[in-house]
């Protein structure tokens, strides 16, 4: 007959046996799942612990509040694509029709002068600011037309063509419960001589960087009913770029000018963003 | 009830003298709960007065994913506080290693042997699933399957007693010992990983700078004039720790266990004077770190799935650590291994530590399946181990 310390040996070797069936029996079972995503999920890069405490040069937290803001300012912003409206049809007579003077032409947003729809590509990309659930202003170059957003289509649903801007549907982009523009925050009275946060369009999404806004001067100009902000000096920015101050506030929306660029404020626009909502032109 | 309501044994250098000139609590009603949550320990170590289970929860509360009090920009400003506390737990682990490798050399090698069949079995079963699953894991694989079986082989002290019985006392020894095979093998984890001369960084960086501030402390803590002079010159020695290894790296821990072990092995009372003066902070230090560890927990699919081999290859190891170790330790394998069950918060701090070392997504995916783990086998301890550990001496008698 075993004593008592075989009997709790052969116990323990029992008790070992079975925590390591179970073991292996349940990483066998659950081995034979597929993890259903592929995808490894993006996460920001741990910075050290020392490069927290380092000093660090300007230009890097420049970089850094660009970052951060532009990743704040994400949900607001969308990629249009436009495409020039195609020329009219060639008539009976083999002659092009003649242009009608109410029409503008075409303009390449990019320096703001009329261009040959022929020869020069006219295919380009604005970015869209979301300041309704389900609209979103943009700046509309004469004579072009958004055809998508991504992969979806876009819904004019209203257009001043005069001031060449249009408030878009987007239909890949019906969020429940989104993130609109507040333009009670926005920034009133920017004097220039600073840097400001100005988003782009690029054809994979919104691209934001620092820009230095040497001076702004206030200047009348048609068809705008209340003074625009002309930028002073050259400014490498496309007609229709999205202007934030470096914290998030918005502070306008680039137009071109004969001789250069402008802002228009986000006053203005929150007023005519207003009138086309409420019925359009 | 039996209520041990001052616990003095578990804490390196005696009892705190706060607690000495208040003298042992008087027992109440929540006593039994309360002597359980306060003997969590390591190496000698009494790491909070409370245990993972109710920090770990209140980090994720206060955390970016909850209250958001504990911002991210916070949290990564934190990071240098973790690198700090991890080398304090480390230097503390090293005083503690220095007086029990040459009282219980036998013991030191029964917790070692059992710590490598833990990392061996845990690191082996995660390879083996995530290939199987597919579970998409930044970086090598064997990287963070190591990293896993590292953060699974930590133990701390159980809830019993440690004079309550002798099992309790040797389960408590080994679960104290266990914890230097992954501090010394932390830096090494990434050498899958490293090229020709990072490897010998990864190997010799941790010792060099570890002598080097242990050298430093030797020479200076003695000849302190004043008390505040020297504590002045531990914690520059902890900075200089932690910033190096941070700069290198390389693991805290280790960097802090070579300090700690010089400071015991050379002559003098460096190992005295640092473990007093690093005494005063281990609480609350260890009790941020397990708040940052919640805080900094991203629950996540990934996460989830590991805890598969996590918690099944864990238990599985420990129990075979016990039965391979119980004749080195002079105990019951089953005794052993309930001893060893709790991970404690050495295993946060493994988690916390490779989070440092290894890519973000990695990182975080282990310490959120560290921090589940923990709190699932704390509570596993807490609740039902004590009645199994009693069922055959019931049987007994």
């Amino acid at each position: 007959m075993p004593n008592g310390a075989e009997e709790r040996s052969g116990r323990e070797i029992r008790l070992l046996l079975l925590v390591i069936a179970i073991a292996v029996a349940g990483l066998v079972v659950l081995a034979r799942f597929r993890f259903p995503a592929a995808d490894i999920v993006a996460v920001t890069p741990t910075p050290g612990p020392l490069e927290r405490l380092a000093a660090r040069a300007p230009f890097d937290e420049l970089a850094a509040t660009v970052a951060a803001t532009a990743e704040r300012l994400a949900p607001l912003v969308a990629v249009v694509e436009f495409d020039q409206i195609p020329p009219p049809p060639v008539n009976a007579k083999g002659r092009m029709p003649r242009p009608n003077p109410r029409t503008p032409e075409p303009q390449n947003p990019r320096t703001s002068e009329p261009q040959n729809p022929r020869t020069s590509s006219t295919r380009y990309f604005a970015p869209a600011l979301r300041v309704r659930a389900d609209r979103w202003l943009v700046y509309q170059a004469a004579g072009t037309r958004a055809v998508r957003s991504g992969s979806g289509p876009v819904m004019v649903a209203a257009e001043d063509t005069g001031r060449q801007l249009a408030l878009l549907g987007l239909s890949g982009r019906t969020e429940p419960d989104p993130q609109l523009l507040d333009f009670s925050s926005a920034v009133h009275g920017f004097p220039g001589t600073s840097y400001a946060l100005v988003i782009e369009a690029a054809p994979a999404g919104p691209a934001a960087r620092p820009v230095f806004i040497p001076r702004l001067d206030p200047v009348s100009a048609a068809p705008w009913d209340s003074p625009i902000l002309r930028v002073g000096g050259t400014m490498p920015v496309a007609a229709g770029a999205l202007v934030f101050s470096l914290d998030g506030r918005f502070i306008g929306l680039t137009v071109p000018l004969e001789d250069g660029v402008a802002i228009v404020a986000a006053a203005t626009l929150s007023r005519l963003t207003g009138e086309l909502a409420g019925g359009g032109q | 009830m039996n209520l041990r309501p001052h616990i003095t044994r578990r804490e390196l250098g005696g009892p705190d003298p706060l607690d000495r000139r208040i003298g042992p609590a008087q027992p109440r009603s929540l006593g039994w709960l309360l002597s359980l949550v306060r003997t969590r320990s390591a190496l000698g170590l009494a790491p909070s007065p409370t245990p993972a289970i109710i920090f770990l929860p209140l980090g994720a509360l206060l955390g970016p994913r909850a209250l958001g009090l504990l911002s991210s920009d916070i949290l990564a400003d934190l990071d240098s506080v973790v690198t700090v506390g991890l080398t304090v737990l480390g230097m503390l682990v090293g005083v503690a290693l220095g007086r029990d490798i040459r009282t219980a050399p036998r013991l030191f090698a029964a917790a070692s042997l059992e710590s490598a069949v833990t990392i061996a079995a845990v690191a082996a079963a995660t390879m083996y699933f995530v290939q199987q699953t597919q579970l998409p894991i930044e970086g090598p694989l064997l990287v963070a399957a190591l990293a896993l079986g590292l953060c699974a082989s930590a133990s701390s002290a159980t809830s019993a007693d440690p004079d309550s019985e002798p099992a309790a006392a040797i389960g408590t020894r080994v679960a104290d010992l266990d914890d230097v095979l992954p501090i010394a093998l932390a830096s090494c984890v990434l050498l899958p990983s490293a090229t020709a001369p990072q490897a010998w960084l990864l190997i010799f960086a941790p010792i060099g700078v570890g002598l080097v501030v242990g050298a430093i402390g030797w020479l200076l803590f003695d000849r302190a004039d004043s008390g505040g002079e020297r504590v002045v010159f531990v914690l520059g020695a902890l900075g200089l720790a932690g910033g190096a290894a941070a700069y290198l790296t390389v693991s805290p821990l280790e960097v802090g266990l070579v300090a700690g072990l010089c400071w015991t092995l050379a002559p003098g009372r460096a190992d005295r004077i640092a473990e007093m003066d690093l005494g005063k902070v281990q609480h609350p230090l260890i009790v941020m770190l397990l708040v940052i560890a919640g805080a900094l927990w991203v629950p996540g699919d990934v996460a989830l799935w590991l805890l598969a081999p996590y918690l099944l290859f864990r238990l599985a190891g420990k129990v075979a650590g016990a039965w391979a170790t119980a004749s080195l330790a002079d105990a019951r394998p089953a005794d052993l291994a309930a001893y060893l069950m709790p991970p404690g918060v050495l295993a946060i701090a493994f988690a916390l530590n490779f989070r440092q070392l290894l890519p973000a997504s990695t990182g975080d995916t282990l310490l959120s399946t560290v921090c589940v783990g923990t709190a699932a086998f704390e509570l596993f301890a807490l609740f039902v181990l004590p009645r199994w550990r009693n069922t055959p001496r019931r049987e007994a008698a």
